[in-house]
Formats: C-alpha cells, sequence, structure tokens
C-alpha cells in the first residue's frame, strides 16, 4: 500500500478521507434528508464510518439529536465534506 | 464462524473485541482509522443504544451481538421502538430483536 503511493503521483479519494480521521467531517446522505456532523475516527472501502461526538441534522438544517459515537453505514452516503461545520 | 464478511471496518472491530478472534482480520488495516477505532464495540456492546433504521424508526435496546452486515441483534426484556423527533414509543418487544443490516442508517450510544 505505501509503496504504491509512492510510486503514483495520483491521489485515491479515500486517501483523502484517511487524512481528515482526527478531525471533523460534515456527512450529506444521498437522500438529502439527513446530515451528519463529527469527529471522524475510521471508516472502510464501503465508506462504513465511525464518528465521535456526532450532530444529527434534518434536510431543513435543524439540529435532529446529538450522538456521543456511532458506527454510520456507508450505503447511502453522497457526499463528504472535511471540516465542514455543518448545515448552518 | 466467518468473521471477515460485509464490512472490512466492522470485522476489524469484531475481532479486536471478540477474545480469541486474533486472525487475519486484526493485521488488515487499510486505513489508519481502524486502529483508533477498535474500542467501538466495547464500548458499546452490552450498553444501551439506539439504532435509526433509513425509515427514521429507532430502536432503543442493549446491544448484543453485531456482525459485518450490520445485523444487529437487540436483548429481549426492553427494546422500544420509537418515532419521530420526540422519540414517542410507539411498541416494546419482550423477546430479542433482530434488525436486518440493510436498513440500518446508524447504530450509537443512547
Amino acid at each position: 500500500m505505501s509503496e504504491q503511493t509512492e510510486t503514483t503521483t495520483t491521489v485515491l479519494p479515500l486517501e483523502i478521507i484517511d487524512k481528515c480521521i482526527g478531525s471533523q467531517i460534515h456527512v450529506i446522505m444521498s437522500s438529502q434528508d439527513k446530515e451528519f456532523v463529527g469527529k471522524l475516527v475510521g471508516f472502510d472501502d464501503f465508506v462504513n464510518m465511525v464518528l465521535e461526538d456526532v450532530t444529527e441534522y434534518a434536510s431543513n438544517g435543524e439540529k435532529v439529536t446529538t450522538r456521543s459515537k456511532m458506527l454510520l453505514n456507508g450505503n447511502h452516503i453522497a457526499m463528504l465534506v472535511p471540516g465542514g461545520a455543518g448545515p448552518q | 464462524m466467518n468473521l471477515r464478511v460485509g464490512s472490512p471496518l466492522i470485522s476489524y472491530l469484531i475481532a479486536a473485541y471478540v477474545p480469541g478472534q486474533t486472525g487475519k482480520s486484526l493485521k488488515e488495516k487499510r486505513f489508519s482509522g481502524y486502529g483508533r477505532s477498535a474500542n467501538f464495540l466495547s464500548g458499546i456492546t452490552n450498553s444501551a443504544v439506539v439504532v435509526k433504521l433509513h425509515s427514521g424508526i429507532t430502536y432503543k435496546g442493549t446491544l448484543q451481538s453485531i456482525d459485518g452486515y450490520m445485523n444487529i441483534v437487540l436483548e429481549g426484556r426492553d427494546v422500544q421502538e420509537c418515532v419521530g423527533k420526540d422519540s414517542k414509543v410507539v411498541n416494546s418487544f419482550k423477546n430479542d430483536v433482530f434488525i436486518r443490516g440493510n436498513n440500518v442508517l446508524y447504530i450509537g450510544i443512547d
């Protein structure tokens, strides 16, 4: 894996996400009815994610709930915004 | 039991949590976050969790088991089915509840 990244100049999309680990990330779901903002702890090839101190927003930007820790299913994720502060 | 099905991350988390399951999957760290997430399952197993489905229905209960497909078993006794923003309880179950993974949006600490 590390050899591969050294010999190629392209940056894989998931490598960008890998760099966000430990920092804030804004997650937008594909049905556009939910958004999440929290600290990215880990993720995999399916973009399932472990998040910490998460705030869940409805489509109108209204806060729904907060969770201290969650495992988010990657199936319906549309977009990730590294460092994004949320819908407001 | 084949633990290496579905999500690599969840398989890793299971291997990190279940005693004796220190096989291949613990070595296969594709991304740097795997190690940081390793205590996730120990943090939520046998504690109060909330499982939200894509449909918006929320199940609150005690996590008994999870697999790489995000299939989830909540322990019987007091599993509550909640709907809406105010989490109104519409149903409760005395037996174990199995939730098929494809419906799960997230599982988190209650």
